[in-house]
This record gives structure tokens, C-alpha cells and sequence, in this order.
């Protein structure tokens, strides 16, 4: 059974179609958004781990070395089991500080181009190898498929088309800071594929060779052999030093550093990822022994390398061949992608870069873009030249082992990242060159030589059986024991730098001293035009706006702390874009710090409780005691229903509670790290002035805070330095502030005033009332007298009017009797219809002149019982409804609305009339108080009408436009419906 | 407020770890990798460490949420 080479070109390119699709498809939102943040996706797209290697060199492997395959897998998953410890902090790292690639965090954190530009070119040399491997097998598979020689045109083809996948979907943006998250989901879709590949070829190695799991076991039986040539090498081969280079593979190599890290959308997956990856990596190795046992048994008459291949060949199924070679491909590809795509990120930044950093006239953005699309080009063609010059002599997996042994070099570096603070640059570059230096006497020259490109190399043959190491054992070892000793010696003997001793501490995550210094610029447009002298005003312009909407800071933001910040948040988003060491660069010559200027206590707080905040899982013993101690302080104050503030030595806010935003309305984020002048007013004086003022206390202290006055106390003290070390500082550390808001207790005393006023006032009515009655009764009686003893028409007209006025004047006394004794002992408490009531109240309404032009429209319930003394409410809406009925003009209307309210009555009533002025709304419920003309008011009504309702326990509010209208709002308390039975008869 | 499990998360990873290495790569392996085991041994072996490390990763997040 054979293909055409043409159908296969079809079938790989229809492949590599639908992986274009499935790119595009999800940068477009074709797919669901949830598909590329999936902790699934990201598993599987960490399966580029498993490339051609893994998909047909597994099997030559297990034939050669048994079980040692298994390694390579095994200590994928010791690295994924400390994520923790290991992979999580260097997410942090890589996320915080944006860096994209390993290179970007060896310069980071040993701050030297110099480091950066090794790593980017042994990173090269160590991966063209394993590239090179990937070309190999494709075109190696499409010869065993097709049955005669690929031509070198399809090997160029499918790089080219690699080259297009890849600048299309993998160089979108501008920076590799931004997710591509087409390129996620198409990688985590060839992994799925070749998973799922090779498992149907175990299948049908266990199926068609055997019949099933008793044909194996019978097989397996007769040929005890077979499964001792799996155990065998274990014991005898270089199982452990296979493990470390799993181990260190597992995140160092390019493309799983690509995966875990640059491209990872949401940190949360990676710990999903920790245990789900392995278990995948489980899964594509299940097969294996399975595909090599059949492979033997059928004694298939190809290599054992491409047994996934020849068995369903053998057996005669296509289209599990073809899914077969589909699979190859997949696991081909994605490997060249994102390597490429990690590698021309590591070559932009340390080696394009550096050396011609474009003019600020130049867009940096386009050349950034371009640089990267044609390093991809170009990285592919080298892996391609480099597949054409090797002589194809060693297998697949010992060009896969020759890139592991180089991505090894770096462990002692990522120990240096992540736990020996004390590690230098020297050390650093001191130990990585010695273990090139080997790995390329070990195993980079015999690999030439084999191919013929060199005449010479080095023979370690015999150093090695004197230490009775295999070839890879010994490898491993030499490199990793000169790198190590290096780099623990050089470490020890040299000393860092100022900035590699800040950057040591931002990776090991251990420092809690704040960064030192202001920056020069006084505004974000003074960064823009800092930054516009190295990389053009637009680029600067467009920076700045992104650093400022990442902080969530404004453009008019003068602050030094947040300017402090801004800057930092500059070079992080400047590394993403350009690499770490030139961003540092470009940052402190551009935006300078005075470094002389004292950090505020603001910042230094702010920074140790985000340092806290990010490690508080890490932390053990006394210190997550500590820890947790202090965030129950904190939350004390900020709990405290007490407005609390606390002022640094340069009177800049350190402290602002959550009582004080409340009272204040400027939010913490507006307050904290500005100096107290610069709030808004009239906190800015008012804590300003007391700051300076000598007393510690203020009582009483009104603030015109806008529509209401405020009535705080202040109280202050000084922070002494005793038990605070930790700030620096021989002086005072500044002052704490107190602040109680007397609002409440003030308004509650002014209605006692008032209240009080009321009463003296009804005492008054009272005594008057009694006084003057009496004497009225008595002129009454003899006007009476007068009036039926003489019958004279002028006296009995006067008497007449007499008897009126007196009359006018009892009607007073009765009036001012009532409002005195109308206590609330004298009230009756009934249940009544409060329907029934309203409309009791229009009828004596309408029976005035006044009420007769007015229209009065209710709204209330019929269900609905008011709670009260039914006679004085009545009483009440009598009073308020002719009132409104005397403001308002003919045909006018009057509304009343009443409904259940918050567990009482509501009571609304509305009229169009011409309303009460300001000056006058505030006195209208005292006694005597009328806009009326003499004699059509006594100025007792309102506050009748607040009397009885303050008596029920309800409140009553009025509001009131001029020519607008009045509104009335009473609120009762108790509500009750009638039953329904009662209801409906 | 002062919780009794916090850390517990990478000290248990650690014993984890520890765990894998005396399995894969202490002289136990020696016995382990012996051909009179069934051939899907060390498949069983790795198997349960995945499973333990998924355990002590929903344990983890838990504690985090």
C-alpha cells in the first residue's frame, strides 16, 4: 500500500488549511471566547512539548533503550508538580516584569545585554538541531508513505508554509506582550490531533495484530522477551540523567517556555494544567509499547522510528494511515511554529535590537513587526539549511537529546532567578559559557563530524568509560559540573551591581525596601517628551497612554508616588515591546530619578503591602502570623466608624479610611499619596489648618461641604518612631487624625430645640388661652344680656358684632386650648379605612368657597387601614388639603396619593399652586407663623398638622417650588388591609 | 483569622515530589523496573502521582478561593 506524492501534498495541505481555519476562526470570535481561556486548551497546547520525537521517535527509542523513553515524559511531570515552587513564581515574574522569552529573563535579572545575547544565540544553536529533526521526520514520513524519495521541495514547502502560519497568526501584534489567542487554540488543536492519532494506531495495533487484550497477554506470554527488553535497559541505561534533562526541558526549552508563559491567557490554567499536561503526556505514551510490540510481531520492514506510520500501512487501513501521517505532521508543526515565534522574539530583542535600535523618526512599532515576520523567515530557513547540510545518520531521538543537554545549561541561571539572590552576572555568564564550551566539544562537533562537515572532533571516548558513564550521562554531566562550579565561584568572588541587586530582589520576591528616588518629569507630558527623544513622539505618546490606563491613573496626574509607579510601569510595558535590558536603559536615561529625594511613607507602605499581598501564600511561621496580624489591624482601621487619617512626615495622606471616604466623598485612591493641601475642598484646609494648628483638638467645627453643613470633631497625635525599625527615620513619622462626624447628634439636638421651643410655646397658648377666655366668656354673657334686654336697632347691631368678635376670639382660645392640651394620652387609637378617611376629608374641603374650585383626585387602596385617632388624621388632611386648595387658582388640581410605605402609610399629596418660599418653608410649623392676611389665619394649623403626626409617631416632610407647587409627604407608622371576606362583602 | 492550614499547599507538594523521586529515581527502581511486573506498571506508578498531584491541586484551590 502507497500514496501518490501529489494526494499526500493535498492531504498535508488541506491539513494545514484547516489549521488556518481554526486560527482565524477563534482571532475572529468564531468560537466560543471560553475555548482559548480553557485550563483544557492550554493543557493540550502545552503538548508542543511532544513533537515528532515523541510521535514516531518514541518507538525506535523503546526499541533501543526500553522503558528509558518514558523519561523524557516523567520528568515533564516532576517539573509540572512543583508548579508552586517553580513554575508559578516564574509566571508572576515573566507577567509582572512582561518579559516574553527566556533571554528577556536572564537580562532582566542579571541586567546585562550581554547575558541576553548568549542565551538568544546558544537557545539557536542548541534548537536548529532539534528542528532540523522535525523536517527530517516529515518528509522522512512522506517518503515511507508515498514508498519512493521525498523530493527536497515538499521539506521547503511545508518550512514555507510553517513560515506563513506563523507570521500570520503568531506576529499579529505589535508586541509580543498581547496573547495570540488563534495561535493557542490551533496549538492546543494539533495536539489533540496527534494525541487522538496515536491512540487509534494503538488501537489498531492491539486489535488488528492481536484480536485484543487476550491475544497480547497470549503474545506476550510466549515472547517473555519482549516485555524484559522494556525493563531491561532501565537498570542498565541513563534513566536519572534522562530524567534531569526532562526536567529542565519541561519549561526551559523555547517553545514550552513560549507556551507556559508568554502565551498563557489565564495564570489560573497553570495549575490545572500541573497535574492535566502530565496525564496527556501519559496518554500519547500509553500506545508505544503496544505500536513496537506489533511492529515487531508483524516484522514491519521499516524503521522502528516510523512503526506509527508502516503499521496501518502493513495492515492495509488508509485512512488510519492517513490520520497517522496527519498526526506526524501536527506534532512537526507546532513544534517549528513556536519555537520560531520564541526564538525570533529572543532574536528581535537581543540581537536586532541592540544592534540597530531604529531613530525615534522611525516607527518602532512597524519595525518591531517587520523585524519580527522576517526573523521568523529566517529562523525556519535555518532550520531548514541546517536539516539539508546534517548527514542523516543519528536517529531522531539523539538530535532531540543533543537540544536537551543545551536547554540544561540554564538551570543553574533559573536557580539564580528564583532562590540565590547572591548569584552574579559574571557567574551567571562565567557558568553558561563554560557549558557551551563543553556541549559543544561533547556532542555539537561529533554530530558535524558525523555529517561530514568537519574533519575533526574531539573523542571523550575514553574519559568516559573511565567514568563509566554512558554517552549522554556524560555529557550531562561534564556541561552541567563546569557550569555549576563556575557559576557558584565567579558568584562568589565577584559582587553585583546596584541595579542587579534590585532586580535579584524583585525575582527572589524577598525585598521590602521600597524603590528609592522621585522622578524628574512632574507630569505624564513630561514623560511623553522624555521618552519622545528615544522612540519618536507617537510611539511615546501611545506608551504613556497605555502605562497611565494600565495604573488607571489620569492624563493630569501630578502625584510622585503614582508618577514613581508610572515610570515603573513604563519600563515593564517598554520590555514586553523591546526587551527588558534596553527598556531599563531607554527608561533611566530618558526619565531620570533623583535619587536624592526621600521615598514618602505613602509609597514605602503601598509597596510593602502589594509585596505582602503577592507572597502572603508563600509565607510560613512568625511571618504569616505577622502577616495576618497586621491585616487585622488594618482592617480595624479601616472598619473603625471613625473617620481616620494619617499624614507621612511630608504631610503626605498614608492613611484614609473607609469612614473617612464616606464622610468626605473623595475616595482612598484620590487621597492616599497626595499632600493634604491638594484635597479637594474643604478637607484640603480643614485637615491642613489643623495639621498646623497647635491644639489637638477641635470641637464642634462646622464644614459647608456643599448642600449641607457638617459638624466634625478633630482629634490629633503625633506617630512617635518607637517599635517602627522598619521606616527609617529619626524623626517624628507624622501625625493620625481623628475625625467625628457630629452631624447626626447635631440635627437631632436642633429638633430638641425646636421641640422644646413648641411645647414653651403650648405652655404659653395655654396660660393665655385661660386668661383671656374667662374675661371673653364674660363680655359673651353680658352681650347677650344687653342684646335681649334692649331692643333699640343700633345698640342691638352693636351688640351683634360684639357677639361676633367674642365669638372670633373664643374660636382662638378654643383653638390655642387645643393645640396645647391636644397631648397624646387623649388620643384614640382606632383602626380605620384610610380610603374612607381621604374621602371624608375632600367633602369638608369642597364644602368651602376655595375648595369648590379646586379639583381633588385621590388614589388610595380600598383594602388599605390606617393605625391612629382617626378624628385628629382626619383633622390633619383637612388642613393640609385647604391649604393646598387656598394655593392654588381656580380649576387648579390636587393630588393624593397613599399606599403602603416601608411597613407604614405613605401619604403624598401634590398641588400646582403658587408655593412657599425658601425663607419661609423653614418656619411654617411654628406656632402663629402665617403668610396669611389678619385674620383669615392664626398660624396654628401646620403646626397642629405636625403635632398629631409627630404624636402617631409618623414624620412629615413638605417641599416646595415657587409657582411650582407644594409637596406634602407624611409617613405613619402600622398598616393593616381588611380581610378579604370583609373586602368582598 | 490565623488559619492552621496556610503553607500546607507546598509542603505537601514537596512531600509530593518527594514521593515521585523515591519511586522514579531512587534505587527502588532497580525492583520496580523488573521484568516478572506487568508491562503497564510503570504507566500505574505515573498514573498515581498525576492523581495525586490533581488531588492536592483541587485541595490547594480550594483553600485559595
Amino acid at each position: 500500500m502507497s500514496f501518490d506524492l501529489p494526494v499526500i501534498f493535498f492531504i498535508a495541505f488541506s491539513y494545514m488549511l484547516l489549521l488556518f481555519l481554526v486560527a482565524y476562526a477563534t482571532d475572529q470570535g468564531w468560537l466560543p471566547a471560553g475555548i482559548a481561556k480553557h485550563p483544557v486548551t492550554f493543557a493540550l497546547s502545552l503538548c508542543v512539548y511532544a513533537t515528532s520525537w515523541t510521535y514516531y521517535g518514541s518507538v525506535g527509542f523503546a526499541v533501543n533503550q526500553g522503558y528509558n523513553f518514558l523519561t523524557i515524559y516523567i520528568g515533564v511531570s516532576f517539573a509540572f508538580l512543583l508548579t508552586p515552587v517553580l513554575l508559578m513564581p516564574l509566571l508572576r515574574l515573566t507577567r509582572e516584569y512582561q518579559l516574553t522569552s527566556l533571554a528577556d529573563l536572564f537580562a532582566f535579572r542579571y541586567r546585562s545585554q550581554t547575558a541576553g545575547i548568549v542565551v538568544t544565540l546558544f537557545m539557536l544553536i542548541g534548537v536548529l538541531p532539534y528542528m532540523a529533526l522535525q523536517i527530517e521526520a516529515v518528509t522522512e514520513s512522506i517518503s515511507i508513505l508515498s514508498k519512493e524519495t521525498s523530493p527536497n521541495v515538499l521539506a521547503f514547502g511545508f518550512c514555507a508554509t510553517l513560515t506563513l502560519f506563523a507570521i500570520l497568526f503568531g506576529a499579529r501584534h505589535i508586541s509580543p506582550r498581547e496573547k495570540h489567542e488563534g495561535l493557542v487554540v490551533a496549538i492546543a488543536f494539533e495536539s489533540a490531533i496527534k494525541l487522538i492519532a496515536l491512540l487509534v494506531v494503538g488501537l489498531t495495533a492491539l486489535f488488528g495484530v492481536w484480536g485484543g487484550f487476550g491475544g497480547l497477554n497470549e503474545w506476550l506470554q510466549q515472547h517473555p522477551e519482549a516485555v524484559d527488553a522494556l525493563y531491561r535497559p532501565v537498570t542498565e541505561g541513563p534513566w536519572r540523567t534522562l530524567l534531569l534533562l526532562a526536567f529542565a526541558a519541561a519549561f526551559l526549552l523555547p517553545r514550552q517556555f513560549h507556551m507556559i508563559f508568554t502565551e498563557n491567557i489565564e495564570p489560573r490554567t497553570l495549575s490545572i494544567a500541573a497535574w492535566l499536561f502530565p496525564l496527556f503526556l501519559l496518554f500519547l505514551n500509553l500506545p508505544i509499547p503496544l505500536i513496537m510490540w506489533a511492529g515487531q510481531a508483524s516484522a514491519l520492514d521499516v524503521p522502528a522510528d516510523y512503526y506509527v506510520l508502516g503499521l496501518p500501512m502493513a495492515q492495509d487501513y488508509s485512512v488510519i494511515s492517513v490520520f497517522a501521517f496527519i498526526g506526524g505532521i501536527s506534532a512537526a508543526s507546532a513544534m517549528m511554529i513556536v519555537t520560531t515565534l520564541a526564538l525570533a522574539s529572543m532574536c528581535l530583542n537581543h540581537l536586532l535590537l541592540p544592534a540597530s535600535f531604529p531613530d525615534p523618526h522611525v516607527n518602532l512599532y512597524r519595525k518591531l513587526l517587520w523585524g519580527r515576520r522576517v526573523l521568523i523567515g529566517l529562523i525556519i530557513m535555518l532550520g531548514y539549511g541546517f536539516y539539508r547540510l546534517l548527514e542523516h545518520k543519528e536517529g531522531l531521538v539523539q538530535l532531540g537529546l543533543i537540544s536537551f543537554v543545551a536547554v540544561a545549561q540554564f538551570l543553574p541561571g533559573i536557580a539564580g532567578v528564583l532562590f540565590w539572590r547572591r548569584s552574579t552576572r559574571a557567574g551567571f555568564l562565567a557558568g553558561l559559557l563554560g557549558g557551551i564550551a563543553v556541549w559543544v566539544i561533547v556532542l555539537l562537533l561529533p554530530l558535524l563530524q558525523v555529517s561530514d562537515l568537519i574533519g575533526y572532533a574531539p573523542n571523550m571516548g575514553v574519559l568516559q568509560d573511565t567514568l563509566q558513564l554512558d554517552k549522554w550521562e556524560f555529557a550531562t554531566f561534564a556541561t552541567l559540573t563546569v557550569n555549576i562550579t563556575l557559576f557558584i565561584v565567579i558568584s562568589s568572588m565577584t559582587r553585583q551591581s546596584q541595579s542587579e541587586q534590585e532586580a535579584s530582589e524583585a525575582c527572589c520576591s524577598e525585598s521590602l525596601v521600597p524603590p528609592m528616588g522621585a522622578v524628574t518629569a512632574a507630569s505624564p507630558k513630561q514623560f511623553e517628551e522624555g521618552l519622545a527623544r528615544a522612540v519618536g513622539s507617537t510611539i511615546a505618546r501611545k506608551e504613556v497612554g497605555q502605562a497611565l490606563s494600565d495604573l488607571g491613573m489620569g492624563h493630569d496626574e501630578t502625584r510622585p508616588v503614582e508618577l514613581r509607579r508610572l515610570r515603573e510601569q513604563l519600563e515593564r510595558n517598554l520590555s514586553g515591546l523591546i526587551g527588558p535590558q534596553l527598556a531599563h536603559i531607554i527608561v533611566n536615561q530618558r526619565l531620570e530619578l533623583n535619587t536624592g529625594v526621600q521615598t514618602a511613607l505613602a509609597d514605602s507602605m503601598r509597596y510593602v503591602e502589594s509585596k505582602l499581598e503577592d507572597s502572603r501564600s508563600r509565607l510560613r511561621g512568625l511571618a504569616a502570623e505577622l502577616e495576618a496580624l497586621h491585616r487585622y489591624h488594618r482592617q480595624i482601621l479601616a472598619d473603625l466608624p471613625l473617620g481616620v487619617c494619617a499624614l507621612g512626615q511630608n504631610q503626605e495622606i498614608v492613611i484614609w479610611n473607609l469612614a473617612l471616604e464616606l464622610l468626605s466623598g473623595v475616595p482612598l485612591r484620590d487621597a492616599q499619596g497626595r499632600h493634604v493641601e491638594e484635597l479637594p475642598e474643604p478637607w484640603g484646609q480643614v485637615l491642613s489648618g489643623f495639621a498646623n494648628n497647635e491644639d489637638n483638638h477641635v470641637y464642634r467645627h462646622m464644614i459647608d461641604s456643599g448642600d449641607k453643613p457638617r459638624w466634625i470633631n478633630l482629634h490629633k497625635a503625633t506617630i512617635s518612631q518607637q517599635g517602627m525599625a522598619l521606616f527609617d527615620s529619626k524623626q517624628t513619622l507624622g501625625t493620625v487624625f481623628l475625625l467625628e462626624d457630629l452631624t447626626d447628634l447635631e440635627n437631632l439636638e436642633a429638633e430638641l430645640v425646636h421641640s422644646e421651643r413648641l411645647a414653651s410655646i403650648g405652655r404659653l397658648a395655654a396660660g393665655v388661652a385661660h386668661e383671656v377666655g374667662n374675661p371673653v366668656t364674660g363680655i359673651a354673657c353680658l352681650a347677650q344680656n344687653l342684646r335681649d334686654e334692649n331692643d333699640s336697632g343700633e345698640v342691638r347691631y352693636s351688640v351683634e358684632q360684639i357677639l361676633e368678635q367674642t365669638k372670633r376670639i373664643s374660636n382662638i382660645v378654643q383653638s390655642l386650648t387645643t393645640f396645647s392640651h391636644g397631648g397624646s394620652e387623649s388620643y384614640e387609637y382606632t383602626s380605620f379605612s384610610l380610603h374612607d378617611a381621604l374621602e371624608e376629608s375632600v367633602r369638608l374641603v369642597r364644602l368651602s368657597h376655595q375648595g369648590r374650585k379646586v379639583e381633588c383626585g385621590q388614589s388610595c387602596p380600598v383594602s388599605l387601614l390606617a393605625r391612629g385617632d382617626r378624628q385628629r388624621l382626619v383633622q390633619v388632611l383637612v388642613n393640609l388639603l385647604s391649604n393646598a386648595c387656598d394655593a392654588s387658582s381656580a380649576g387648579d388640581k390636587v393630588e393624593i396619593i397613599a399606599d403602603s410605605v416601608d411597613g407604614g402609610i405613605g401619604l403624598e399629596i401634590y398641588d400646582h399652586g403658587v408655593g412657599i418660599l425658601e425663607e419661609h418653608l423653614e418656619r411654617i410649623f411654628e406656632p402663629f407663623f402665617t403668610t396669611k392676611p389678619p385674620g383669615e389665619g392664626t398660624g396654628l394649623g401646620l403646626p397642629m398638622v405636625y403635632k398629631i403626626i409627630h404624636d402617631h409617631g409618623g414624620t412629615i416632610d413638605i417641599e416646595s417650588e415657587v409657582n411650582r407647587g407644594t409637596h406634602v409627604r407624611i409617613w405613619l407608622p402600622g398598616v393593616e388591609y381588611i380581610p378579604k371576606e370583609r373586602y368582598a362583602s | 483569622m490565623f488559619s492552621r492550614d496556610q503553607g500546607k499547599g507546598p509542603d505537601q507538594v514537596v512531600i509530593l515530589v518527594l514521593l515521585a523521586l523515591f519511586m522514579f529515581a531512587s534505587p527502588l527502581v532497580r525492583w520496580l523496573m523488573s521484568s516478572e511486573h506487568p508491562w503497564y506498571l510503570p504507566y500505574l506508578i505515573w498514573l498515581s502521582i498525576i492523581l495525586l498531584g490533581a488531588l492536592l491541586q483541587r485541595r490547594r484551590g480550594r483553600h485559595e478561593l
